[in-house]
Formats: C-alpha cells, structure tokens, sequence
C-alpha cells in the first residue's frame, strides 16, 4: 500500500518536462524531492496528484489505479499543497482551513470544529483563527494552507493509506516555521501518513527526510535514503556549485562556498 | 482604512444565520406588499389582503380586486421571481469566476440573451424559418442561446489554466455588450414599428410586459437554478481556493463549471425575457451580502436571491412612483444606482490590489 508513480514522462508542446522518472512514497516515511529550478519536480507532484493527466507511465495509490478512484474517495486519501495561492474573498483563516473537510466523513459540528482548531494550533496560527484571509502575510496564508491540508487527512480511512503532498511548503516561511512544519510532516507521518516535499534546502532535506529523490533537466539524478544520497558529488552534480560537508558536533551540514570570494 | 471595509466580516452563528434569512425574507413579504397597495390608485393593505384572499381583510371594490390581481401581482410576482435569480446568479458567477466585479449584465450575458431575443422577434416573425419549432417556444431559445454563447465566450477568452484575467474578462463584456447593442440597435432600424417600439424595452428592461401566462411558462426556468445553485454552495467555497485546490478536495471542477454556467445561463436568460435587460442586481446584492456575512456560499446564495428580490420589488415601487403616472423602466433606476455602485467599487479596488 503505497503512492507510487512507475516510469512518469511529461512533455508539454515538444518540450519534455519529465521522463522516466518512478517513486515509491511509502506510508509512515518522509520523501524529499530536490532539484534545481525547472527539474520537473512540480511535473511530478502534479502527475502523482492526479492533476495532470498521465502521458507515460502510471500512478497507482493503495494498489489501484489512480484514475480507478473517484475525485472524492481520492481526496479522502491524499491531500495536496499546492505552491502559491490565489483566495482573494473574505474568509476568515478558519472558514479556509475547515473547507479542508469537505470531501472527509463529517462527524458532528463539535467534533469537526475541535479539528479544525487543533489543526490551526499544529500549524501555528491560532491567532489567525478569525482574522480575514486576503489580509494576512505570505507566511501567515502559507500557514493557514497547510492547517487546510492537514485537516484533510486528519484521521485514518477505511479506504487505504493517507498522503501527504507538499510543494515547496517552507517558500515563504522564516526559519523557525520552516522547522516547526517539516516537523508536523515528521509527526504526521509517525502517525502512519506518506509525505512527499519538494524543498530547496538540502540541510531541511537531510534533517527530516527519510528518502531523496533528486531531479534534473526531467530525469532522476539519484534516490535513495537520505544520508546516501545527499552527498557532497551528488548536490555538486545537481546544482553546479561546489557543495562541502560540515561537521559540527556530531551533526553533517552541507554548505556553498559563494563562487569569487576569497576568506 | 477604506479598503479595510470590504473585509469587515463578522462570522455570524448558526442561529443569526437562520435569523438573517428570516428577516430578509420578511422585509421581502413587507416590500411585496406595499408594492401592492401603492400606485396611481392607492389601495389599502386591508383590501389588498381581500383581493388576494377572498374572505380575509377589507373587501375590496371590483376595480380594485382586478388592479391588485391583473396588473399589480404579476408585476410583483415577477420582481420577486427575477430579483432572486439574477443575484443568486450574480453571486454563482463570481464564484466561478472567482472575482467579485464579475455581473451576467457586465460580461456580456444579459446583452447576449437581449440580442438573441430581439433578433428571434425580428427574424421570427417575418420569415418562418423555424415552422418546426411552435412559435412560443423561439423566443426563449434563443434567449438562452444569445446568454449562453456570451457566457462560453467570456469563459474560455478570459481564463486560462484555471485563472481569469479580470482585465480581459471586463474589456470582453465591454465588446459583447457593444456588438450586442449595435445588433439591437439595427435590428430595430430595419424591422417594423412594433418591433421599433419594443428596443426600449429589451435595453432597458421592464416589468410591466409579462402577464400571468408568461410568468406561469417562464417560473420554472426561474425556480431550477434558485433550487440548484445553492446545492453547489460547498463546491463554490472549494472552488474559491483556486481550480486545482478544489479538484484536489474532490469536487469534478469541470463538471462543475459545466453545471455553474447552464444554471447562470437559464436564470439570465429567463429573466431578460421577461423583462428584458435589468442590470448590476447581481452585482450590489451579492457585494452587500458579503459585507455583511462573508463569502461562504451556503449563506451568500439565499441571502442573496431574498435581497434581490426584495431590491428589485422595492425598485419597481420607485419606478412607478417617480414618474407617476407614466413609469420609468426598471433597468434604468437599477443602472443608476447600480452603475456608481460599480464605479465605488472599482475606486476602492485601486485602494486594495488584492481583489483584482
């Protein structure tokens, strides 16, 4: 039982976005995907989704065919965060993170509401809770969309395994968000859910991922646990710049040396 | 501070949800019945109550029976019937979408059904072109074909890759209307005097010209979307988020929209002909809901078709008081209003990027 996509190619007016490119995401584990800008790796979030159609390959979640779901037993299954957001009416942060319930079976407005409140504190923002939408800071939206994903796969279904698909969730979060959500992601996924991130901070990847998968120019660079293959060479080969390995205290950190400048 | 207005937005409880229908619905019921009793010749609501229910109130004079029941209820019926639908149409459309200044008047719909409408009276009558079709049943077709194409137009032009370009959107709405206008305008130049006489009419709207007949043919058209749109209140809120959010929580977004625009195309449509053009009600209504309630659907949308039908019941009452004793045409006491309306909006919008 697993979200996995076999052999995924994409192309989009003769420009090929993604080829041959499979990944198992594995309920209970953390999956990063990195690479540079343009690798594909939304491509392959939105072919796992289901919001692009498939070209090549296959998608399968829990042993069937994506396609063999229905759209909501399958956003009962998996939710997804998709990179920016264009809400522009007046919700409050609340009303947006309880519409994360709409496809789940609804249990009673009590229940439902403690939900979505314990989802809004997970995330951070409680103090948002009856502020207005459109007016809240990039982070903040940021924030309040992730409570929104998290109410969706709140509690085990019948159905199958849960999922969990984030594009670039830490973009516009500073650094003590961007920690404190990946470690939601690591919470959640102790609690049985298989989550898929796409980052850019290789040091976020090696911290909370269990697996890696790196993209480039549409093609699988190399995957594999995490510590394997966040290596020196590989993040080198990825992107272009030279890539070190610190130890500090027991912990591996990868830094860039900025290319023309001299200590 | 002014942009700050728009997004007052108290969250109301159960309760005061179920309270404000309930009052809109009874200021409705209140404007219905005034409209009854005032006009050239005034009637009191006790005799107006004995016109409607024989036996109850003061009985009426004959002539004051066959004033309320043949030339005032119909009228009423008909501000009822076409102020409801065309907000709750309004608000639909804006949450397809997903813009606030997007009004079935402003892009093009209404224009596009008036057209069609005006074209099946001119071309109907004159060469018999559609002897397979009965003839009563050619001119709500073709209203509803005129909506539908602009509406289709409007869609495809002005969104791609599930965002609309609200500038594209409004400038298309600007050329239909255009394009629609001209139509009408030489239609009417080469047609014969009676269709002359009804270009006023179409362009202005008027609720004076549909009798019981027509009304009793075109309430289903109007009743189908008041009852199903709301149904589609929680996809609405889903769809909000953004096209690829609301697929992602399960809502089929293309048949949705498929659904959205045949629901908007018959509520506009039924009502321009009846009454011809009657614009920016599904503009001010929703707008004033939301301030009031915020977006969510499953409240915007009733609350929407009661306070368009009580505006527009009450804007037929001005339009027969105004000028008294001759009538001014609905549509233009709502374009009145309804166009500083717009232009407010659009000034506080400049204030406030994120509604555009």
């Amino acid at each position: 039982m697993s979200l996995t996509g076999e052999k995924l190619g994409f192309s989009v007016s003769d420009r090929t976005l993604l080829e041959n490119v499979s990944l198992e995401l594995q309920p209970g584990r953390v999956h990063a995907v990195l690479g540079p800008n343009g690798a594909g790796k939304s491509t392959l979030l939105r072919l796992l989704s289901g919001e692009h159609s498939i070209q090549n390959g296959a998608v399968r979640m829990n042993s069937r065919d994506l396609a063999a779901w229905n759209a909501r037993e399958r956003a009962q299954q998996r939710a997804v965060l998709p990179q920016g957001e264009s809400l522009r009416f007046a919700f409050t942060a609340q009303q947006v993170v309880a519409l994360g319930r709409l496809p789940c079976v609804q249990h009673g407005l009590q229940r439902e509401t403690k939900i979505v409140k314990e989802a809004l504190a997970t995330a951070g923002v409680t103090h948002l809770a009856e502020r207005v939408y459109p007016t809240l800071s990039g982070g903040e939206r940021a924030r309040v969309q992730f409570a929104r994903v998290l109410v969706q796969i709140w509690e085990p279904v019948a159905l199958g395994e849960r999922f969990l698909l984030l594009d670039e969730p830490t973009a516009s979060l500073d650094l003590a968000h961007q920690h404190s959500l990946l470690t939601t992601a690591r919470r959640f996924a102790a609690g049985g859910v298989g989550v898929l991130a796409i980052l850019h901070d290789p040091n976020l990847a090696l911290g909370y991922a269990d697996d890696v998968t790196l993209l480039k120019d549409g093609r699988l660079l190399a995957q594999g646990a995490a510590t394997e293959t966040l290596t020196t060479e590989n993040l080198s080969a990825l992107y272009g710049v030279e890539v070190r390995c610190l130890l500090s205290e027991g912990t591996a950190w990868l830094a860039v040396r900025p290319p023309g400048r001299q200590r | 501070m002014l942009g700050m207005t728009l997004f007052c937005n108290p969250m109301p409880s159960l309760v005061s949800r179920a309270q404000l229908l309930i009052i809109l619905a009874l200021l409705t019921l209140a404007a219905a019945l005034l409209a009854l009793s005032v006009g050239p010749v005034p009637i009191i609501f006790g005799k107006v109550i004995g016109s409607l229910i024989p036996g109850l109130g003061t009985p009426p004079e004959a002539f004051e029976a066959a004033t309320v029941q043949q030339i005032r209820a119909p009228r009423i019926a008909l501000a009822l019937l076409i102020g409801a639908a065309l907000a709750q149409a309004g608000a639909a459309m804006q949450g397809l979408f997903r813009n606030p200044l997007a009004d079935p008047g402003l892009v093009g719909v209404s224009s596009g059904a008036a057209f069609a409408a005006v074209a099946a009276i001119v071309f109907g009558n004159s060469i018999q072109v559609f002897d397979w079709l009965p003839a009563r049943y050619v001119l709500p077709l073709a209203t509803f074909a005129g909506g539908w194409l602009a509406a289709i137009t409007v869609l495809r032009l002005s969104s791609s890759e599930g965002y609309t370009r609200i500038g594209v959107m409004l400038l298309l709405g600007l050329a239909i209307n255009a394009i629609a206008g001209a139509g009408i305008g030489f239609l009417s130049h080469i047609a014969d005097d009676i269709a002359l006489r009804s270009l006023t009419f179409w362009m202005f709207g008027s609720l004076g010209k549909a009798g019981w007949n027509e009304i009793l043919i075109a309430t289903p058209l109007l009743l189908l979307p008041l009852i199903l749109l709301p149904r589609r209140a929680q996809a609405l809120n889903a769809l909000l988020l953004g096209e690829a959010e609301a697929g992602h929580l399960g809502v089929n977004v293309e048949k949705l929209k498929r659904e959205l625009i045949f629901l908007i195309v018959l509520a506009v449509a039924a009502s321009v002909a009846l009454a011809g053009i009657i614009g920016f009600v599904g503009l001010v209504v929703p707008h004033l809901i939301r301030l009031w309630v915020g977006p969510d659907h499953r409240l915007l949308l009733p609350a929407s078709a009661l306070l368009g039908a009580l505006l527009l019941t009450l804007a037929d009452i001005g339009s027969r008081l105004l000028l008294a004793p001759t009538e001014l045409p609905i549509g233009i006491l709502t374009a009145l209003v309804g166009g500083p309306f717009f232009i407010g909006l659009l000034l506080r919008n400049k204030t406030n990027a994120g509604v555009l």
